[in-house]
């Protein structure tokens, strides 16, 4: 991308998150503070604004959490690390893949959500996949007590893994382990690694999961749970008969003709470095039993795709629609993790039925 | 840029037929511009007119077409 189109992106970027409300419903669903958000929300007027804004909320955090820490108050202290991490993403989210900046406030997200990690009762690993001749970098969480499977989280492109802490907390604690690595065109893999997302470098990245799964945790079942672009990887994974079951919030459809907002488009295309990078879900031969999980208010994906969708979908296949939520169902993500969670621990039935 | 020149802007942009737009039109009542489509018409406007994002934080300002080509003028609502 060059400048010119760059600036033009964080300018549409900036004036979205400064007026429109819906910007936000991601954010805070992953846990920014409605209040952190409003004291600097008028300050998104320029870059300096955002920045400024978000790393003094971070800075406050992380002073907080080094008094709780100190203190001996270990959950409070978690949190409020991983809040930090969360506000350094944000300071780094509106940056251009070639900024410096982008990294150094990457970076500093990364090393405060393993200070949050250090405090945890389970144990986290750092691990890189390898991809051709450079890595994907990522996080396995291993639950307290003997694992009941491996929860694959795919995450959408425009999201680092660090922003989904409360994603791959919810799955260890629920008993599974949980591999959460940033794919080509993330985070790290991004940045640190030089990346970029491509339908091919995902069908590698998908593979190389689905292999370490498979030989490092070979007795435990697989599960995948991914939203949005990592949505639709998660159905085209299906397809793997090793794979026991499939949780997919609002998938993202190569065909869907729904417009995005502007600066939207060239971000994805910055990572994307142009290429075609989402599945052609609907010609996939799914294997596995998928959970399908649609917003009714979605403006990025249709009830057509999802129905068309669904009705592709082998036996053990269910269905949840959110009435009120729109795109990631955002504020009753909790709610199916938890789902999903129980529904991975069922055993193998073969109901059609919607929950 | 004239009001009628804006009302035309708006109608291209907005995809509403001109004869709807009148001063006193709400966007989102009597226009059908909801949040997100407002945000698209404000930065096809930016690109257009470059403007200070301050001027439309004002949840007033983007009210009606009437109160955001003042805003834009620099010419405060007859309040």
């Amino acid at each position: 991308m060059n400048s010119t189109v760059e600036n033009k992106t964080i300018k549409e970027a900036l004036m979205t998150a400064l007026l429109f409300d819906g910007f936000w419903d991601r954010w805070i669903a992953h846990g920014v503070r409605k209040e952190d958000l409003q004291q600097i929300r008028s300050r998104f007027v320029s870059i300096d604004g955002w920045t400024s804004g978000w790393t003094e909320q971070a800075e406050n955090k992380q002073r907080e959490a080094d008094l709780l820490e100190k203190n001996g108050q270990f959950p409070k202290a978690i949190e409020a690390y991983k809040t930090a991490a969360l506000y350094y993403q944000l300071a780094q989210w509106i940056y251009s893949v070639a900024d410096p900046r982008k990294k150094d406030y990457l970076q500093k997200s990364v090393q405060l959500l393993q200070k949050a990690d250090r405090l945890a009762d389970y144990r986290i690993q750092y691990e890189k996949l390898l991809l051709g001749d450079s890595y994907c970098r990522g996080r396995i969480l291993f639950p307290i007590a003997t694992p009941l499977g491996v929860v694959i989280m795919l995450n959408p492109i425009d999201s680092a893994k660090e922003e989904l802490y409360s994603y791959e907390h919810d799955f260890v604690s629920q008993g599974f382990v949980v591999l959460n690595f940033d794919g080509p065109g993330q985070g790290e893999t991004l940045l640190f690694e030089g990346q970029f997302a491509s339908r091919a470098n995902w069908e590698m990245y998908v593979a190389a999961l689905m292999n370490l799964a498979k030989t490092q945790f070979a007795d435990l079942p697989v599960f995948v749970f991914g939203t949005s672009s990592g949505a639709a990887w998660t159905v085209y994974v299906s397809q793997e008969s090793s794979i026991k079951k499939a949780v997919s919030v609002s998938p993202a459809f190569a065909d869907e003709n729904k417009p995005l907002p502007p600066y939207f488009v060239n971000r994805f295309k910055a990572v994307t470095a142009g290429s075609n990078f989402i599945p052609n879900i609907k010609e996939v031969n799914v294997a596995a039993p998928v959970m399908l999980v649609h917003g009714k208010q979605d403006v990025l994906v249709s009830d057509e795709n999802m129905r068309f969708l669904y009705n592709q979908l082998p036996n053990g296949k269910r269905w949840i629609e959110y009435e009120e939520e729109g795109h990631c169902c955002n504020f009753k993500l909790g709610e199916i993790r938890m789902i999903a969670s129980k529904w991975f621990k069922e055993g193998d039935q073969d109901d059609i039925g919607g929950i | 840029m004239t009001l009628e020149e804006f009302k035309e802007f708006i109608a291209k942009v907005g995809k509403v037929p001109l004869e709807m737009i009148h001063e006193d039109a709400s966007f989102r009542d009597d226009l059908n511009i909801d949040s997100l489509h407002m945000v698209n018409l404000l930065i096809e406007l930016n690109n257009r007119i470059p403007f200070d994002f301050a001027v439309v934080q004002d949840a007033e300002v983007l009210q009606t077409v009437g109160s955001l080509y003042r805003a834009l003028k620099g010419v405060k609502a007859n309040v």
